[in-house]
């Protein structure tokens, strides 16, 4: 007998547990890593412009959370956390995250203070293909930081094809259903 | 429609971080898919959501098609005096959706 067929509930869950807890990781970019700051996509340039008012991101202290893969892209959980003290002296004005692979570029778009009291956001986003994420962050300072993180989607949200019309399909569909209703009328 | 649940402690101690869960039911149709018969839907989604605790905003997201169907939150805030946190979605189409959770801190 196998060992796995002598598993109980417990010990399968502590198993997938571990498989689960070992797809998700977290990426803290080291600042020593790119000395010339965060290579961001030029179509995303202006959204940051807008809105942290500078593209240029300085590699750090913003952290992404999200599975390495994720089946499908239609809701992927994704945690944003900045280390902050977040007092009235210095905090994050605003966390943004941003999708340059899909057909809309903002994903996360947060906006918080020293109320909140700790910088660190959780939701689910569409992911189209797979890409590489950015994330960004504007202290009160006015200071921008910034990560990047490639996540490898099998299935994509948004506009892939699998969400398009199966044409073909709907034509078959429709011309067996005449076929049949042909031998039907034929046969009586 | 547009079912939601707000999830938070009921009594935290002043100066402790408030954890709070939000989630409401919404499509978020986000105009770039079609239906059955080809037909493009057009978009609809929830473009913002703020949290005011006692008439001061603590978290607010602007939301983007990218956003998933069904918007969820994790957030944190300060806990500061007892009173009232007010959670508020605003649809494309102008409808407001509200909810109300009172908080004790002692």
């Amino acid at each position: 007998m196998s060992s796995l067929t002598n598993l109980d509930r417990r010990g399968f869950m502590r198993l997938a547990g571990g498989v689960a807890a070992i797809s998700f990781v977290r990426v803290t970019p080291l600042a020593a890593t790119e000395a010339e700051g965060l290579d961001i996509p030029e179509h995303i340039r202006p959204l940051l412009e807008e809105a942290f008012g500078g593209w240029d991101l300085t590699p750090g202290r913003i952290s992404i959370d999200l599975p390495i893969i994720a089946e499908t892209g239609l809701s992927v959980p994704i945690t944003l956390s900045v280390a902050s003290p977040m007092t009235e002296a210095d905090h994050v004005r605003r966390i943004m995250a941003f999708v340059p692979g899909n057909p809309e570029y903002i994903c996360a778009d947060y906006l918080i203070g020293p109320a909140t009291g700790r910088a660190e956001v959780s939701s689910r986003i569409r992911i189209a293909r797979t890409q590489s994420i950015i994330a960004a962050a504007l202290m009160s300072d006015g200071s921008r930081w910034g990560s990047a993180f490639e996540i490898t989607v099998t299935r994509g949200a948004c506009i892939d094809e699998i969400f398009l019309p199966d044409l073909e399909a709907i034509e078959e569909r429709e011309r067996r259903r005449q076929e049949n209703l042909l031998n039907e009328s034929g046969g009586e | 429609m547009a079912d939601y649940r707000i999830n938070m402690p009921e009594t935290v101690a002043p100066g402790e971080l408030i954890e709070i869960r939000t989630l409401i039911s919404h499509p978020m149709d986000n105009g770039h898919m079609y239906d059955a018969n080809g037909q493009l839907i057009p978009r609809k989604i929830i473009n913002t959501f703020y949290v005011t605790y006692n008439g001061t905003e603590v978290f607010r997201a602007n939301m983007h098609p990218a956003q998933a169907a069904n918007p969820f939150f994790h957030f944190f805030a300060l806990a500061r005096e007892s009173g009232t946190f007010e959670f508020t979605w605003v649809d494309d189409d102008g409808t407001v959706y509200s909810g109300t959770q009172d908080i004790t801190v002692e």
